[in-house]
């Protein structure tokens, strides 16, 4: 497959020195409604929480209220789920100037946003949709993440996604997808190791190849959470623990990018935020044994 | 040659809309026809979707007219009236729209107002947050001085009317399940929807009671107001309304330069 690196002309048209988020966050868990009473009543020991930014786009409310609230303790993440970067459409002014100014107003450590699509011209799908890996398809989500983080005034990332299906127009990987966008933009990936397992079981696409492919200084942030095996596909519906091979596949990456911040993400059938805080231990056990460091240096 | 990015998403798209369009797409896909059911896992996320979205915004609504009516009504409306942004929380104002078209509804002509409630309590849920004055507060001002005020309602409220009694089937499922018709009377009733705390409250108001509201919405003082519900009723109960609106934060504090 062709596998064209970004040249510096390429690099310099774009905006590169936005601020990254400094130091390491430790391990996360997703904020779900079903936590907000945990939350509100107590502090679970974790180091961070993780957001669906659309969530929280209304104008106020009590979703609002509650991430004014665990905002006093936490660090946060905002993981959108509905600007659709790949669309070959343009962004949503609005919904570009609501996180915005959810941004300003929250200051979370990392912003980012899915490597898929999601609009046409005539209707939202509200989903990650999948992209041809094309040369176009490089451009349009450059210059995506481009406004995006000319917007946010920082450095925004980009996750991997999980897919059903391929092109035949893909001229590369999705590993060498991302690499390249985060060489024109300057922007972040975020590795969802998940994603790569189901990608290789629904594509042959080998995970340990895709993550010798990316970069390794653009890795921010990864994810693990639970997949579901169909007949013919695999599933990643964040429902269930995080499955061995996954596991497997955390410690190479760990091995490759070093302690990234990591998060536990569990977003069907939501269980206590204790079992979510035994998944997380799991992930900074792995994280300490690589970095020598010891769990409690983390905890929040 | 390669096809554009926007035809190829124009197409999926259509596939997802509309099985007769997935044979030309699944040509563009590794793996052509065979990946048929795995192109049907995108088209299955995507009515769950509607089905998610719009049941969290109708709740009674679906219980009222059962999940497979439900199902099909979210199949009719997805496509009637696409969603238009990356924020599932704009999705589904168009029910009652849809409900008064929609054929197999023609016989339960309430629901499209039970819908324009519904909608009301979830545009509450997330509207902007306001702290009003307490009852204590208010005391402060004398009649006269809040007589010739404007009064600024609180973001979040919604005024409903209907010739059906939509506030008692919206209670009535709040405490049980109830079906079709079960409860629905021709009876007018007139609805405030308010939001003291986080989670919205059904207020049943007289209709000159809700005419007071509309008149302070649009910029009348509350003696204005007060003489549009008293022209609507001459028995109207200002002193009533007025608690009601103060011990549930409807009305937020005084508009000094209200005309």
């Amino acid at each position: 497959m062709e596998n064209e690196r970004p040249t510096r002309a390429k690099a310099r048209s774009y905006s590169v020195s936005f601020p990254r988020a400094i130091g390491d966050l430790g391990v996360g868990i997703g904020l779900r409604d079903p936590h907000y009473e945990a939350f509100l009543e107590g502090r679970p020991r974790v180091c961070w929480l993780e957001v669906h930014t659309e969530n929280y786009l209304g104008e106020g409310g009590l979703d609002l209220h509650v991430l004014e609230h665990v905002r006093r303790d936490y660090a946060l993440s905002f993981h959108g789920v509905g600007l659709g970067l790949g669309a070959a459409v343009p962004l949503d002014i609005w919904h570009l100037e609501k996180i915005a100014s959810l941004v300003a107003r929250f200051e979370p450590a990392h912003v980012s946003e899915h490597l898929c699509w999601s609009a046409v011209p005539t209707r939202h799908l509200n989903d990650l949709l999948p992209l041809p890996f094309t040369k176009e398809s490089v451009a349009v989500v450059a210059q995506h993440i481009d406004q995006l983080q000319t917007v946010l005034k920082r450095v925004a990332l980009l996750e991997n996604i999980s897919s059903h299906l391929r092109f035949k127009a893909d001229v590369m990987t999705e590993a060498e997808f991302l690499a390249e966008v985060a060489a024109m933009t300057g922007c972040g990936i975020l590795l969802d190791v998940n994603n790569l397992l189901v990608n290789q079981c629904n594509h042959g696409e080998d995970a340990v190849t895709a993550l010798a492919s990316l970069p390794l200084s653009a890795i921010q942030e990864i994810h693990l959470g639970g997949h579901l095996v169909l007949e013919d596909s695999i599933v990643d519906h964040h429902g269930s623990r995080v499955s061995s091979e996954v596991w497997a596949l955390y410690r190479h990456a760990i091995e490759r990018f070093g302690s990234v911040p990591t998060l536990i993400e569990w977003d069907t059938d939501i269980p206590a935020v204790e079992v979510l805080l035994q998944e997380a231990a799991k992930a900074e056990d792995i994280r300490c044994s690589h970095s020598g460091l010891h769990t409690d240096d983390h905890a929040a | 040659m390669t096809m554009p990015l926007k035809d190829l998403q124009r197409r999926f798209s259509d596939a997802l809309l509309h099985v007769g369009a997935e044979d030309g797409f699944l040509q563009l896909v590794t793996g052509g026809d065979a990946q048929r059911s795995r192109l049907a896992l995108y088209r299955g996320n995507l009515m769950q979707t509607w089905h998610k979205v719009l049941s969290a915004a109708y709740p009674v609504l679906h219980e009222m007219v059962g999940e497979d009516c439900f199902v099909a009504l979210t199949r009719v409306y997805g496509p009637t009236y696409p969603s238009c942004s990356g924020d599932l929380n704009r999705f589904g104002r168009h029910m009652s729209e849809l409900l008064r078209a929609w054929p197999p509804c023609s016989a339960y002509p309430y629901l499209a107002d039970l819908a324009c409630l519904e909608w009301a309590v979830h545009r509450a849920y997330f509207a902007a947050d306001k702290t009003s004055l307490s009852p204590e507060d208010w005391l402060q001002y004398t009649p006269d001085v809040l007589e010739g005020s404007g009064i600024l309602l609180h973001p979040a409220v919604e005024l409903v009317s209907s010739r059906w009694n939509i506030a008692d089937i919206w209670y009535g499922h709040q405490l049980r399940e109830s079906t079709l018709s079960e409860m629905a009377v021709a009876r007018p009733q007139h609805v405030i929807i308010g939001r003291p705390w986080w989670i919205p409250i059904v207020i049943p108001v007289s209709s000159a009671g809700l005419a007071a509201l509309v008149a302070l919405r649009g910029g009348a003082t509350l003696g204005g107001a007060i003489d549009t519900a008293l022209a609507q009723d001459e028995q109207f109960d200002f002193a009533s309304n007025w608690r009601t609106w103060v011990d549930h934060a409807i009305v937020v504090e005084p508009i000094r330069s209200a005309r």
